[in-house]
């Protein structure tokens, strides 16, 4: 359901409060903070704490693992019932999942409303193809492989 | 990720950052991935920043820079 409200903050704030909501009964209490650009009509939202961007912790059957969610929105104008109304638009999200202690993510989803119309899926990590003609190890992180479609 | 300053801390928590707050977050968090300022929002714009959690947020904060 589309957010709508008299500015480009009031609306990123009920999707906050509503993301922090849905959060907090299903994975994390760690809270979403809203950064509005000074200049530019658009928002960003990310796990802080202290002002610094920060992992969720996950207790999972696999052990802890530490997610990240930070996300733009822009907002557009579209005719309320009495007055303008600005509805807001994801432009562009990172999402990543990593485990415990690890450098760099495990999984990451990807999103840019500019660069392509639907959201990116990575796997990363070193893998070592065993095959003798490529001993070098290859570093998923530098690549786009889809893990679905 | 040394710890933001006081007055930035807060004005994060406000939701209400200047310009140069913004700047200075961003060089904050270039500064933990081991970049200054500049390098980092060179880096976010040719979205090549390190894959970790610093750097996806620090690619979307340089978006929020006046073009």
């Amino acid at each position: 359901m589309p957010i709508t409200a008299p500015t480009l903050q009031a609306a990123a704030e009920q999707f906050r409060e509503h993301l922090n909501r849905v959060l907090a009964l299903t994975v994390t209490r760690t809270r979403l903070v809203l950064i509005p650009s000074p200049t530019l009509p658009r928002v960003h939202l990310a796990f802080r704490q202290g002002g610094r961007p920060v992992e969720a912790k996950l207790h999972t059957r696999f052990g802890v693992i530490g997610l990240h969610l930070a996300q733009t929105c822009e907002a557009e104008s579209v005719h309320g019932r009495r007055r303008q109304q600005q509805r807001l638009r994801t432009v562009a999200y990172r999402y990543t999942l990593s485990p415990d202690g690890a450098a760099d993510p495990l999984l990451r989803w990807e999103y840019d409303k500019q660069l392509a119309p639907q959201c990116r899926h990575h796997l990363q990590g070193t893998v070592v193809d065993s095959h003798e003609h490529s001993p070098t190890p290859a570093r998923l992180s530098h690549e786009h492989s889809p893990t679905s479609g | 990720m040394p710890e933001l300053p006081t007055a930035l801390r807060e004005a994060i928590e406000r939701g209400e950052l200047t310009e140069e707050q913004l700047r200075q977050l961003i060089a904050f968090e270039a500064q933990a991935l081991g970049l200054d300022f500049n390098e980092a929002v060179r880096r976010a714009k040719a979205r090549t920043l390190p894959r970790n959690y610093i750097g996806a947020d620090l690619e979307l904060l340089v978006d929020l820079l006046a073009a």
